[in-house]
């Protein structure tokens, strides 16, 4: 039996899914609905299930940094210098920029990154909804980072902090900040970046800073006069954690396979979410069009939603479990864990949305 | 003040004055910034004024795993998206230099080397195939560079081995660069959507 370890990672888990919990209490008692059940159960399922997928994918990530940093890295910080720190925040939230910009206009980035704005709601659950593919890539656009130097111990903690600054961003509790939006990633902003309207696209990448945004003219203020909706443009309609992570890898790869040259082949993995070849009618693709202005929330059964519920309380259990052992597992055994979580994410889903379809049917 | 210093200066010039042309393509110019960021690095290292080899080293590796095929596929196919586009043209450079990055961690030291190589060959094979006489004298001069920087060839006390990179190095990008600015290509409808939308 492999011995428990502690990892940062195990309290904040837990800790998120309470904020949930305190959020939608704060939310009953204002009388504000931003809260659906499948919605918020389906968004923490897959943040569970990132979690067991990325546990590995983070351990690539900081292996690869510190091996460049090794490697490459050309000076040496001091790590009781505030100056270190705040100089790697800042470094670390402008790489950050760039790989949430890339996350939204490369087209095979934003089959990862659609997985975390496939909610239509937007509230603290909605910040749990990562996505499980997209360890692939980001790590090479903090690469600067090592090459400067800065130690990988740096690069973990800014990591957690930038990462732990964008949850409480996830509300609509919270509304304008005066002076602080000029600067600083907000509530505020950060609806504007999830919303589907068409003022709201491809704006507010920025992680804990906003003047990035600023700088390369992606930013964007949130509109009185036009209430944010949230989402997609082609809505997902599933509560399938597994499907909200490939449903568009599966889509772009039929859509590859039907072009006829290479050009346009090439063109679905790295163009824009928008583009499509020469003479296609325009309307079938991500970002272009408006369908579905109802939100996806059909009656399931109760025995349905508890199902959910206890998948979601048995499945957290689990991870911290499996977080706090991991260390000390073989990689076949985690590979494993990891597999047996997305298949048991998978048949859930599937039972949940058969579910409701005949519940919306009937 | 050392012959690598001035051989890496003179490999600045030269790629900077490919840059500075607005009619060379874009994913030319983008590599040729590359190789510029790595000469400048080298010219101050082998200089001793601010010697950062960490850095040197990564932008070499770069240049091999992903300026020189960026280079060679913006000559070969240069209506393409990655010739025409920066957003393309970073694209190729960011994915071809986690390859790089990748094989480098891995102790795979070799990666680097063949692509630059194979490259280099394609853009001979090219020229030869098209009788372009100066992009075959180019591409012969990266040739060069590759394959004596290679084999550690040198002539002391006056070059050294990097010498010949540098140098070969700048006579072929130039060479290349003016085979490209005498024939500019024509932008095609997607080059100028390209630059119209993303650029």
């Amino acid at each position: 039996m492999p011995e428990f370890v502690f990892a940062p990672t195990i309290v904040v888990i837990p800790l998120l899914i309470c904020l949930v919990v305190i959020e939608l209490g704060v939310s009953r008692l204002l009388g504000r609905s931003v809260y659906t059940f499948q919605d918020s159960i389906t968004s923490i399922n897959i943040g569970i299930m990132s979690q067991f997928v990325n546990a590995t994918g983070a351990v690539i990530s900081a292996f690869m940094y510190a091996i460049i940093q090794a490697k490459y890295g050309t000076f040496t910080w001091d790590l009781t210098s505030p100056f270190t720190w705040i100089f790697a925040l800042l470094l670390y939230d402008f790489m950050y920029y760039w790989v949430h910009r890339t996350g939204h206009e490369v087209n095979m980035f934003w089959a990862s990154h659609i997985t975390h704005h496939s909610s239509e709601q937007f509230n603290l659950s909605t910040a749990l909804r990562q996505a499980s593919t997209g360890f692939y890539f980001k790590w090479v656009f903090y690469m600067p980072l090592a090459i400067l130097g800065i130690p990988v111990q740096v690069f973990v903690i800014i990591g957690l902090i930038d990462l732990l600054y964008q949850v409480w961003v996830h509300t609509r509790l919270v509304g304008r900040l005066g002076w602080l939006e000029l600067f600083l990633v907000t509530p505020s902003n950060h609806r504007v970046h999830h919303g589907k309207n068409d003022y709201c696209i491809d704006k507010n990448y920025g992680g804990v800073f906003s003047v990035w945004d600023r700088l390369f003219g992606t930013y964007a203020d949130e509109r009185v006069d036009e209430p944010v909706r949230f989402g997609i443009k082609t809505p997902l309609n599933s509560w399938n954690p597994v499907w909200s992570n490939l449903h568009y890898w599966v889509g772009m790869f039929r859509k590859a396979g039907a072009q006829s040259n290479w050009r346009d082949k090439l063109m679905c993995f790295f163009g824009e979410p928008v583009w499509m070849p020469q003479g296609s009618p325009v309307g079938d693709i991500e970002k272009s069009v408006l369908t579905g202005e109802e939100m996806h929330e059909p009656d399931s059964p109760a025995l349905i939603r508890l199902s959910g519920l206890l998948m979601t309380v048995v499945s957290a259990g689990l991870l911290v479990l499996y977080l706090g052992s991991k260390q000390q597992l073989p990689a076949l055994v985690q590979i494993f864990i990891a597999s047996f979580a997305v298949l048991a994410f998978a048949s859930v889903g599937l039972l949940w949305s058969k579910a409701s379809r005949r519940g919306a049917a009937s | 003040m050392n012959s690598l210093a001035l051989s890496d200066g003179v490999l600045l010039i030269a790629t900077l004055a490919i840059i500075m042309k607005p009619s060379a393509s874009t994913g030319i110019r983008l590599s040729a910034a590359v190789f510029a960021a790595a000469a400048f690095l080298g010219a101050l290292r082998f200089s001793t004024l601010l010697p950062l080899p960490g850095m040197h080293s990564f932008f070499s590796g770069l240049g091999a795993s992903a300026a020189y095929p960026l280079l060679a596929a913006a000559f070969l196919w240069p209506d393409s998206a990655v010739a025409q586009s920066w957003r393309f043209a970073s694209i190729f450079l960011i994915i071809a230099g986690a390859f790089g990055l990748v094989a480098s961690a891995l102790e795979f030291n070799l990666w680097g080397n063949f692509l630059a190589i194979v490259a280099v060959v394609a853009l001979l094979c090219r020229s030869i195939k098209d009788k372009d006489v100066i992009a075959a004298m180019g591409s012969g001069s990266l040739l060069a560079a590759l394959l004596l920087f290679s084999s550690q060839f040198s002539l002391p006390p006056v070059l050294q081995p990097g010498d010949f990179l540098h140098l070969f190095m700048a006579l072929g990008l130039t060479l290349m660069a003016t085979r490209s600015l005498r024939f500019p290509q024509q932008p095609t409808a997607l080059s100028r959507v390209n630059q119209a939308s993303l650029d």
